[in-house]
């Protein structure tokens, strides 16, 4: 009986990353194990990246009390068309970046004016910046497509042909990406003396902790994938410039929203909001802060866009919105907030990316790709339906 | 919580659940338009099927938020919930 709720309570805490490994094994087999080629993982996190920086925004919307932001997609063309316009004037690139991360910042913090201070429901607020945006986008670009030509931009934050970080230690014949390899062995020796650290923390301070060998099959587990997946990039051309970014915003959000003092108040406002603002704490600020930091980080997502696909268009952005808040259920996000981590909503945008790539992969039609997203859609609002009668 | 909260909270649910809904419409019509246009290569039963399934549940699901957003508004209207 007890194994059988331990055996019950790991499927529950597991659930996306069982579905994640079953999905990628469904496809690796569908494709005769194309999709784990090097080449294809690079693409799944260089196309990709752009979700996992909205969605990681957008978790703390949802976080507040399930508050969505709509105008991501349109934000994330604005800033772009402007980037792209600034760089064609001659700006300086890494002026221009600072630009199109001040202009994201700067309409996230006006959104989040009219939502914290002055009480406009998220979605009519948002839903304005989605058609403003789009509409001066394509006022600015009239229409047309602008190339974005300055080469160092797109090596630095695009996810081309050549854009990978450069490897320091290559050595004539040697056939893999050495720094790839350094960095894999870095990025496991850090994860196992953090888990070492915190268990020990946690049992100094008379806190549960979970069983030796649990600790250690999860660190194996995990150390097992994340030298597979440096073995596999090695084995093309490296890390990935857009891997950087991602990986930079998964730590800081990952720091923010489980160590600092706003990220606790994000999930209080979520729990309840009138004990929250009952307590001090300025909800207001917070609110202010979860909308500003979208705006900043569909700047990003602005910058990683234009940059991998070398222009701007007025069409950019479009059902980016829709991506990043499917992440964030898809990976344990509540729609009454206070729940959802960064890691889970990153485990549900590679979900959906590994299920796009695997079906570009086995060359299914567009249409299909649609009704495999309606069909997930579906059974998730069979879930909403069927779990609200039970339990009312 | 107050009601203020429990009506505000109804309202983003209604949003989210809104734009799921809109979302299904959107594939079911996409389907069918691409269909229509002979810009896929699904068979053609197959294409409507899958078009109407999506619209449909898309609708339904539309009214199923009307339904209990009228219930959530009645109920944080409701003094004796105050």
């Amino acid at each position: 009986m007890m194994t059988k709720t331990k055996a019950l309570n790991f499927v529950q805490k597991y659930t996306m990353i069982i579905a994640l490994v079953l999905v990628t094994g469904f496809f690796a087999w569908r494709t005769n194990g194309k999709i784990l080629m090097p080449q294809n993982i690079t693409n799944i996190i260089s196309q990709n990246a752009y979700v996992f920086v909205l969605a990681t925004g957008m978790l703390l919307c949802i976080l507040t009390g399930g508050n969505i932001d709509l105008s991501v997609g349109s934000v994330v063309c604005f800033v772009g068309t402007v980037g792209a316009v600034a760089m064609s004037k001659g700006m300086n690139m890494w002026l221009a970046v600072l630009v199109m991360l001040a202009v994201g910042l700067l309409i996230g913090s006006w959104q989040a004016f009219w939502i914290a201070y002055v009480k406009v429901p998220p979605f009519i607020t948002t839903l304005a910046g989605m058609l403003i945006f789009r509409g001066l986008s394509n006022v600015v670009l009239q229409g047309k497509t602008l190339a974005v030509k300055n080469e160092a931009f797109v090596k630095i934050f695009g996810g081309g042909a050549k854009c990978y970080v450069p490897d320091i230690f290559a050595k004539e014949g040697v056939g893999i990406n050495i720094l790839c390899l350094v960095v894999g062995i870095i990025a496991c020796a850090l994860y196992l003396f953090f888990t070492l650290r915190n268990a020990r923390s946690r049992k100094k301070a008379g806190l549960e902790t979970e069983a030796l060998y649990v600790t250690l099959v999860k660190a194996v587990v995990i150390v097992a994938v994340i030298m597979f997946f440096t073995l596999r990039l090695a084995q093309y051309k490296g890390l990935p410039m857009a891997l950087i970014w991602v990986v930079a915003v998964v730590m800081i959000y990952t720091y923010i929203t489980s160590k600092t003092t706003v990220g606790r108040y994000l999930y209080a406002i979520g729990g309840n909001e009138t004990a929250t603002r009952l307590s001090g704490i300025d909800t207001k600020r917070i609110y202010f802060f979860a909308y500003a930091n979208m705006g900043l980080l569909a700047g990003l997502a602005g910058i990683l866009t234009i940059a991998r696909l070398t222009s701007a268009q007025p069409t950019y952005g479009q059902n980016y919105e829709m991506d990043a808040i499917g992440s964030c259920f898809i990976g344990g996000a509540s729609a009454y907030g206070g729940v959802g981590t960064v890691p889970g909503v990153i485990i549900g945008a590679l979900l959906m990316g590994v299920i796009n790539i695997g079906m570009s992969i086995m060359g299914v039609d567009a249409n299909w790709q649609k009704v495999v997203k309606g069909l997930v859609l579906l059974a998730a609002v069979i879930f909403d339906v069927v779990s609200k009668k039970k339990n009312s | 919580m107050d009601r203020n909260d429990t009506r505000s909270r109804a309202v983003n649910m209604a949003t989210l659940r809104a734009v799921v809904a809109g979302y299904l419409v959107y594939l079911g019509g996409s389907v069918i338009y691409d269909l229509l246009k002979g810009r896929t290569s699904m068979s053609p039963a197959l294409a409507w099927a899958a078009g109407l399934l999506f619209i449909a549940a898309g609708l339904g699901y539309g009214f199923y938020i009307w339904r209990r957003w009228q219930a959530d508004s009645k109920a944080s209207d409701d003094p004796a919930e105050k």
